[in-house]
């Protein structure tokens, strides 16, 4: 094969890295379904099974936090799939037609979507038998309107016959306490801050609206757990076979001002060797240009359908 | 074969006979004509004399013998020069004027023999008189005269020598070597010597000549009582023209075998002199993304085709999945591409059959080539074990990458103030050796190749990152022994066990650990025998296994309180192993016919058990005249899944064999010598294709996912057009069209759609053209459909991952955007008496086309960015070879 001296490596490199303007997904720039709870999030056979479970949603709108809107609410059973994503909706809306059932329709706020879920019969009965075969899922669809259109999110609530010895139905996560620069920050108790006032050290280079680059101030937020509440399970993992796991939480971070370094972390794991398992602190730096206010939000997720999120405020002096 | 002179002899007797036919002639039919053509008399004056009558006519009495032209005569080159003569009143020729010439040196050689020639008076009337004839001087080489029959005291040699052609110092056959000042000539044997006996010491003037190359001229001194050797070095005409080498027709059975020789492997521009890679441009190859070098038949998986070593199966096509091709383009004979209804000979793939065929190592010198750049170096060497001896020939090449020395400066150059460090070390190797021996009828080859890719990442860590560390390792070594021999019998036999050894192994951090190695084991027995005129009969084996050890470690989950358990520690042995038997008969009833009925019989051994196949095929041709042929075929192809799918544990043991039935059609036209149209047409099914399955089954009393089932199911079907120009001294070149349509049914939407590598339309032009002065250059025109895609209207939000999925409309309902790129290659030769110098530049993309691959979406799929292809890409080459 003749030598060759090729001149354009380095372009060939930069082409991997490039990348497009996108939104990120961690800045609100208009409504948005961030998440949506269920409680339980598990059901289990071998136990008395409630009638319903409560689902609520955690919606967002910068230009009108408390706004009023349309909102619809189905559900669906899917069959049970044996491909891995235990506790997590598969990729699909209810079908429409035959096979789902609208559950509400109505007028709510943004701060107040939620509704009880009824259990569907024939999985009671499932439930009661506590069998160990596979069991069909609830899937449950938000819809609220918006001005770009409708937004649609589903949520599963996971039905299993039969745990495990001794392993406990899934719940969702809680969090002990945030910290912002290390001290507490208190649901209800916004946090006051200076502008731009925070040592050289923790000043990071942020785009503005204009395409400069400008220096900001970024603030380090921990959230704060018991790892003792971590669950174990049992699930198919690597080796094809079912392995003792244990949950590991997943933090999604959000703001209608300003930007995170990272929109997601995780709670350390010692087994994980990616580069990424550095422990769940986020990184907030504040927008360009003074604001009055700024809301954060974290959702935070166990990876198998429990979830949970908080809510914290910042206000510049 | 030795010539010394030319001789007229008889010829010039007929010449004479034939001029007092003309000159009656012209006498007779040019009463009153004064010039030009015919016999012209002298007009007296006074009056209308009465129209003169020849009485007699001119005859030859003395010929002279005119000197032959010697470069002409060193070619054998004959020749006729025309005259009109004037012969005057005493036979003497007056003058001679040339009215048909074959050129300057035959015309003066001619004009001065003639003048000398002395006739008899012709007769006008009966008195002599003097006349104008037309006369034509033969030349005619002749073979030299029997030797006297005395005893000769044969003359000791003392000019001897070798004409080799420059650069690549290739013996010359049958070059003539002609001494002009001493009427000597031989000419060189096949191994390009010669010798001369006799020859006058002195100043020897030397012209060597042959039609290939350019006529060669020295002077060399030649002493008394020595030998004096000349080495010549000949230039060919088209410098660096490309070769073809017929060792013999290759019988063509197959309704679409394409070959394509070493030339046209190394030269493709955009394919940077990769010989797998210029496959992409044949009909019925879909186009791979970017530089990928999958090979996509007919809109099947890369993994349908099986990719061959002179017919060992290799596990890797490419370093690193998509960089240089495993196996040196030196090594490279030739390689033979079925993209479908291949022969009973192979099997085990549904798509197409590669069978790279690599060449036997030059047996009479050495010869070599050593490249060096940036990315990698390598050399390659081929000779006799012994000049003298027969103890065969052997060659080797290596090649090895330095991208491990590149990378780390550049990363580093792009590396952001507090970002982690990262060395990054990927590095390839690979080599192949063959040493081939004949003895007698026996025929010995041994080929030992093999490949290897390494790749250690280490980054350093930073405030938002922690150190990692990979490293991964995969290759293939093969070593393949192999005999034939033609027996008595008429049976050629032959036989080639192969051994091999795949491993692959990774290591991220100190935690996660894993190999997945095989031993294989590859046999390949054939016998063929022309059983009767018109019958031929070909059986053989074809066995093929590879022992899998699959070992994993991983760390495990410890509780609260409790001491890390060990690692867990997974050790599987997966065996996958199908032994074939074949027989294809070659049947011709008449010669225009040619039917190709076979049959293999094929048994895998799979972890979930034996899967028996039986593969009948049948090809026919029929020749309607010289230049049309039609061909059919059909024939039932199967394969095994791939090894994970059905690995216990990791996959699904009971999953069947994979079918395909194929049938094609078509003509082959040639429309000139070099010229070949083929056109056919291919209709495939597909079915029991492995997808994935989200059911569960029973196993052992316990459900458990099923992972993979054979509910897959789909069709390919389309036309494929080939016109190719045959490899001349000068050019090659070819134009490849397909439009087809390949489609798998989709359990979601209840319909076939289109596969991932569906084009609806393929079409490329290549060419390369080899000026003088060294040059060559080369296009490559690529257009072709866009990807099916599907139509995406928005996202929907998964609460549970935290991302969104897309809302897609119908599966594959929507095209990318069509593909279309121009590339160019430019290389200049140089040829020195003992190597050759080339370099080259190849341009890919010519006019910058965006050409987009994919599409990028944001995160809730509202925004979309076209994800550009390769733009504008120089490359620049340098190939020394010996």
């Amino acid at each position: 094969m003749p030598a060759r001296l090729i001149l354009t490596l380095t372009a060939l490199l930069a082409l991997t890295a490039c990348s497009y303007d996108f939104e990120r997904s961690s800045e609100i720039l208009d409504r948005r379904i961030l998440a949506i709870q269920v409680d339980p999030p598990e059901l289990a056979g071998g136990a008395p099974a409630p009638d319903s479970v409560q689902a609520r949603a955690l919606v967002v709108d910068p230009s009108d936090p408390l706004a009023v809107t349309e909102v619809r609410w189905w559900s669906c059973l899917r069959p049970p799939r044996a491909a891995d994503g235990v506790g997590t909706a598969e990729n699909t809306r209810c079908p429409e037609g035959e096979g789902t059932t609208l559950l509400a329709s109505s007028s709510a706020a943004l701060d107040a979507v939620s509704l009880n879920v009824p259990l569907p019969p024939e999985l009671a009965g499932f439930l009661a038998t506590g069998s160990d075969l596979p069991s069909p899922q609830i899937h449950v669809q938000l819809e609220i309107d918006s001005e770009r259109g409708p937004l649609v999110s589903v949520k599963q609530v996971t039905v299993t016959g039969k745990l495990p010895e001794g392993q406990e139905p899934n719940r969702n996560p809680a969090l002990q306490k945030l910290t912002l620069d290390g001290a507490d920050w208190l649901p209800d108790a916004p946090r006051t801050l200076k502008y731009g006032e925070c040592p050289d050290e923790k000043k990071k280079e942020v785009e503005a609206e204009d395409g400069s680059l400008v220096r900001v101030c970024e603030h380090d937020i921990e959230p704060l757990f018991d790892e003792a509440e971590s669950q174990f399970y049992e699930a198919r993992g690597f080796s094809g076979e079912k392995e003792l796991e244990r949950e590991r939480l997943r933090f999604a971070w959000f703001t209608d001002a300003g930007s995170f370094r990272r929109g997601t972390t995780l709670q350390f794991d010692e087994r994980d060797p990616s580069p990424d398992n550095v422990g769940p602190k986020a990184f907030w730096r504040e927008p360009p240009t003074r604001t009055e206010r700024a809301t954060l939000w974290v959702v935070f997720r166990d990876g198998r359908g429990g979830t949970a999120w908080e809510r914290r405020e910042v206000l510049f002096e | 074969m030795f010539v010394h002179s030319r001789r007229l002899g008889v010829q010039a007797r007929a010449s004479a006979a034939r001029l007092l036919v003309v000159a009656g002639v012209l006498l007779a039919a040019s009463a009153g004509a004064y010039e030009g053509a015919g016999i012209q008399r002298q007009v007296t004056d006074g009056g209308v004399p009465p129209p003169p009558q020849l009485t007699k006519a001119p005859e030859l009495l003395e010929f002279v013998e005119a000197a032959y032209p010697p470069e002409a005569l060193a070619r054998g080159e004959g020749a006729e020069v025309a005259f009109f003569i004037d012969i005057d009143e005493t036979g003497k020729v007056a003058q001679a004027e040339v009215t048909r010439s074959a050129g300057p040196e035959f015309d003066a050689a001619a004009h001065e023999a003639v003048l000398k020639l002395r006739f008899s008076p012709a007769e006008v009337d009966g008195q002599p008189a003097p006349v104008r004839i037309e006369y034509v001087y033969h030349f005619v080489p002749k073979p030299p005269p029997e030797p006297e029959p005395t005893a000769v005291v044969e003359k000791p040699v003392n000019f001897k020598g070798r004409v080799v052609q420059r650069g690549t110092r290739d013996p010359i056959a049958n070059a003539s070597v002609y001494l002009p000042e001493q009427g000597l000539a031989t000419e060189t044997d096949a191994d390009g010597r010669f010798e001369l006996r006799g020859v006058t010491p002195g100043r020897l003037k030397v012209e060597i000549s042959e039609p290939k190359h350019k006529k060669f001229y020295t002077v060399e001194e030649l002493k008394e009582g020595e030998v004096t050797e000349l080495t010549a070095y000949l230039w060919q005409k088209v410098e660096g023209g490309f070769e073809t080498v017929v060792t013999g027709a290759r019988e063509k059975k197959e309704v679409a075998r394409r070959t394509l020789q070493k030339q046209e492997l190394q030269s493709v521009p955009g394919t940077f002199g990769d010989p797998l890679r210029v496959l992409q441009n044949m009909p019925g190859m879909a186009r791979a993304p970017y530089i990928s070098g999958a090979l996509l038949v007919r809109g099947s998986q890369p993994q349908d085709t099986q990719v061959m070593i002179d017919g060992v199966p290799i596990p890797l096509l490419y370093h690193f999945a998509g960089g240089p091709s495993v196996v040196n383009a030196s090594f490279i004979d030739r390689i033979d591409f079925y993209p479908g209804a291949y022969g009973a000979k192979y099997g085990r793939a549904l798509a197409g059959i590669v069978d790279v065929g690599t060449r036997p190592p030059e047996p009479k010198r050495l010869h070599g080539l050593v490249d060096i750049d940036l990315l990698d170096s390598g050399f390659y060497l081929e000779a006799p074990l012994s000049s003298e001896k027969n103890y065969g020939a052997v060659a080797v090449a290596a090649r090895r990458s330095y991208i491990d020395v590149l990378l780390p400066p550049i990363l580093e150059a792009f590396r952001e103030p507090g970002a982690a460090s990262t060395v990054a070390s990927p590095y390839y190797w690979d080599y192949q050796a063959r040493y081939d021996l004949t003895l007698g009828k026996d025929r010995l080859g041994l080929v030992v190749f093999g490949s290897s890719d390494l790749l250690e990442i280490s980054q350093s860590g930073s405030e938002e990152t922690q150190p990692f560390s990979l490293d991964t390792s995969q290759g293939f070594h093969r070593l393949r022994m192999s005999w034939s021999r033609p027996t008595d019998s008429g049976w050629k036999l032959s036989l080639a066990p192969t051994l091999g050894f795949t491993p692959f192994r990774f290591r991220i951090g100190d935690l996660f650990k894993g190999s997945i190695t095989s031993q294989d084991v590859n046999l390949r027995g054939a016998a063929e025998k022309e059983l009767w005129k018109g019958l031929t009969f070909e059986t053989g084996i074809d066995l093929n296994a590879a022992f899998y050890k699959v070992q994993f470690e991983f760390p495990q989950v410890a509780r609260p309180g409790e001491e890390p358990p060990p690692p867990q520690v997974i050790k599987q042995y997966v065996d996958v192993a199908s032994y074939a038997a074949y027989a294809e008969t070659v049947w011709s009833p008449f010669e225009q016919l040619k039917i190709v009925p076979g049959i293999r019989f094929e048994a895998y051994d799979l972890p979930g058990g034996w899967r028996p196949s039986l593969e009948p095929r049948i090809a026919a041709r029929y020749a309607l005249n010289d230049w049309l042929t039609t061909k059919a075929a059909f024939g039932v192809y199967r394969q095994a899944p791939q090894p994970a799918e059905v690995a216990p544990r990791f996959g699904n043991p009971e999953l069947g064999l994979l079918r395909s039935r194929q049938t094609a059609g078509g003509i082959e036209w040639k429309l000139t010598d070099s010229l070949l149209l083929d056109l056919q047409g291919f209709y495939n099914w597909r079915d029991r294709l492995v997808v994935s399955s989200q059911d569960f089954v029973e196993r052992e009393g316990e459900q458990v996912p099923e992972l993979y089932d054979n509910d897959g199911r789909g069709r390919a079907y389309g036309i494929e057009l080939l016109l190719k120009h045959d490899l001349t001294e000068r050019f090659y070149g070819w134009v490849a069209y397909t439009l087809s349509r390949s489609v798998q049914f989709d359990d979601d939407a209840k319909a076939y759609v289109p596969v991932e590598f569906d084009q609806s339309h393929i079409l490329t032009l290549v060419g390369s053209y080899k000026f003088d002065g060294g040059w060559e250059l080369g296009m490559r025109f690529r257009l072709t459909t866009g990807r099916p895609e599907t139509p995406i209207s928005g996202g929907t939000f998964n609460s549970d991952t935290g991302g969104y999925f897309p809302v897609e409309g119908a599966p594959g309902s929507a095209r990318g955007a069509t593909f279309h790129q121009l590339d160019f290659r430019a290389e200049k030769l140089w040829t020195f008496e003992r190597w050759k110098l080339s370099v080259y530049a190849d341009l890919q993309n010519v006019y910058n086309a965006a050409n987009p691959e994919a599409t990028l979406w944001d995160y809730r799929y509202r925004e979309n960015a076209p994800l550009r292809g390769l733009p504008f890409i120089p490359t620049f080459g340098v190939k020394g070879e010996f």
